[in-house]
């Protein structure tokens, strides 16, 4: 492919690029980084790209493994074990969910381990299918809907209403369904 | 539908665009018309499933980052067309090295004549024809003497000895040895090993005007070997030496 489709490519995907790197990362800074990256590693990797149909999960590809090559290289972060949260939907929700603070849902997807960042970002943000994520993630489709619905769940216990009012003042993570903070990066 | 199987995949159900398939959301929603319990969580879910899409999306993309991403890719493209003259321009390197290595290698390995040995060789031959043929015989693994002609009883006289060489017989190198008298008449011995190369047994005596040809199965340290004496003139007797003391006897 040259330049030109190259150049079709950062048209058609780079907004999109950067929103998946943005929420896998939480800051600006590094999400700008991680999408030229993407796009530096993709121009050496054209050759590769055989179905042009596939460029946006192909790209997205790319970018979580420089992703995932970083974070690897940096110290964990601490992260929800997940085992503590359960998967069922809470009963006490509120039928008419008022908007989400982006920024709240920003430091609740940091607390997430990578295994369930990501795929509730695809799974959210650009709709990609559950085989989609199974594909970008080399997962089973089974774990995805798994980890999907535990993610879920988490989020549901961070950012619902009755959490803000109760964490008025304080810590929101020890608020949201109490889940303990771990030092180790995987649930 | 129960509640437990609904509560289960309403966790799974996405609210834009469902992938669970009718077999598992036609009786979903049949059981949510019904159950209003299940109906309000299912409600619920797509209220925070609408509500995290949003607040997903909501990421501002910096001004200008475009730009930028096109002047990345530019330089990006610059490094790799640069790495690839360079790599190609290596490997051209590595070629010409290699082709260079390779004459170098065939020419030390080409045979180079001495002019020294050439003239060495000939010196030998003319100081001693006999010893100079008897070398030539053993160094191609023959008996490096030739046997007395039947009846002669004598061996050949080596000053008349012209030239050893191979001769090309049938498509195959055969051996000879060729002689000169003084009359001008010329005696070739060729010698044929008989190991199946020839079907020596078609060879016999043949005779023209003046040519003749005789064959010799070779005894003693000649066993193993067929001569065949082919010659101008009368016989051999004048290819022959005057004694029987050795081919060094003079006319």
């Amino acid at each position: 492919m040259a330049s030109g489709g190259l150049h079709q490519l950062i048209d058609a995907h780079y907004e999109a690029l950067y929103r998946y790197a943005f929420r896998l990362t939480g800051t600006s800074a590094d999400a700008e980084d991680l999408t030229q990256e993407t796009f530096g590693k993709a121009i050496s990797r054209l050759a590769q790209l055989r179905e042009p149909d596939r460029a946006k999960a192909w790209l997205f590809r790319i970018l979580r493994n420089l992703y995932l090559h970083k974070v690897r290289d940096q110290k964990r972060h601490k992260v929800v074990p997940l085992d503590a949260v359960g998967d069922l939907p809470g009963r006490e929700a509120d039928e008419t969910m008022p908007e989400i603070d982006p920024a709240r849902l920003q430091q609740a997807l940091n607390d997430l381990d990578e295994s369930f960042r990501t795929p509730i970002i695809l799974f959210y943000f650009e709709e990609f299918s559950y085989r989609d994520i199974a594909e970008q993630m080399d997962l089973p489709i089974g774990t995805v809907m798994s980890r999907l619905a535990r993610a879920k769940a988490y989020l549901r216990s961070r950012l619902l209403p009755a959490n803000e009012a109760e964490g008025n003042g304080t810590n929101n993570e020890s608020a949201a369904a109490a889940p303990k903070r771990v030092t180790d990066g995987v649930p | 539908m129960e509640c437990r199987d609904a509560q289960f995949y309403l966790r799974l159900r996405r609210h834009t665009g469902d992938e669970l398939g009718p077999d598992v959301t036609v009786p979903l929603d049949n059981h949510l018309a019904v159950c209003a319990t299940c109906a309000a969580d299912n409600r619920a879910a797509s209220s925070f499933d609408r509500a995290l899409c949003s607040a997903m999306k909501a990421v501002s993309v910096p001004a200008g980052l475009r730009e930028r991403l096109f002047a990345h890719v530019a330089g990006k493209q610059g490094t790799i067309r640069r790495h690839k003259m360079y790599r190609a321009a290596g490997a051209l390197v590595a070629a010409l090295l290699l082709v260079g290595i390779g004459l170098g290698w065939f020419s030390n390995t080409r045979p180079k004549p001495d002019a020294f040995e050439l003239v060495e060789n000939l010196d030998e031959q003319w100081r001693d024809p006999e010893l100079s043929t008897g070398r030539w015989l053993a160094k191609h693994k023959l008996p490096n003497t030739l046997p007395q002609p039947l009846n002669y009883n004598r061996p050949f006289n080596y000053r008349l000895h012209v030239n050893h060489a191979f001769e090309e017989i049938k498509g195959r190198q055969v051996p000879v040895v060729v002689f000169r008298s003084p009359d001008g008449d010329i005696a070739k011995v060729y010698i044929f090993r008989n190991d199946g190369t020839f079907d020596l047994k078609a060879l016999r005596e043949e005779q023209l005007s003046n040519a003749h040809a005789e064959k010799m199965d070779g005894e003693g340290e000649h066993r193993g070997f067929t001569y065949v004496f082919v010659y101008t003139g009368r016989d051999l007797t004048p290819f022959l030496a005057r004694t029987n003391t050795g081919g060094s006897a003079t006319t």
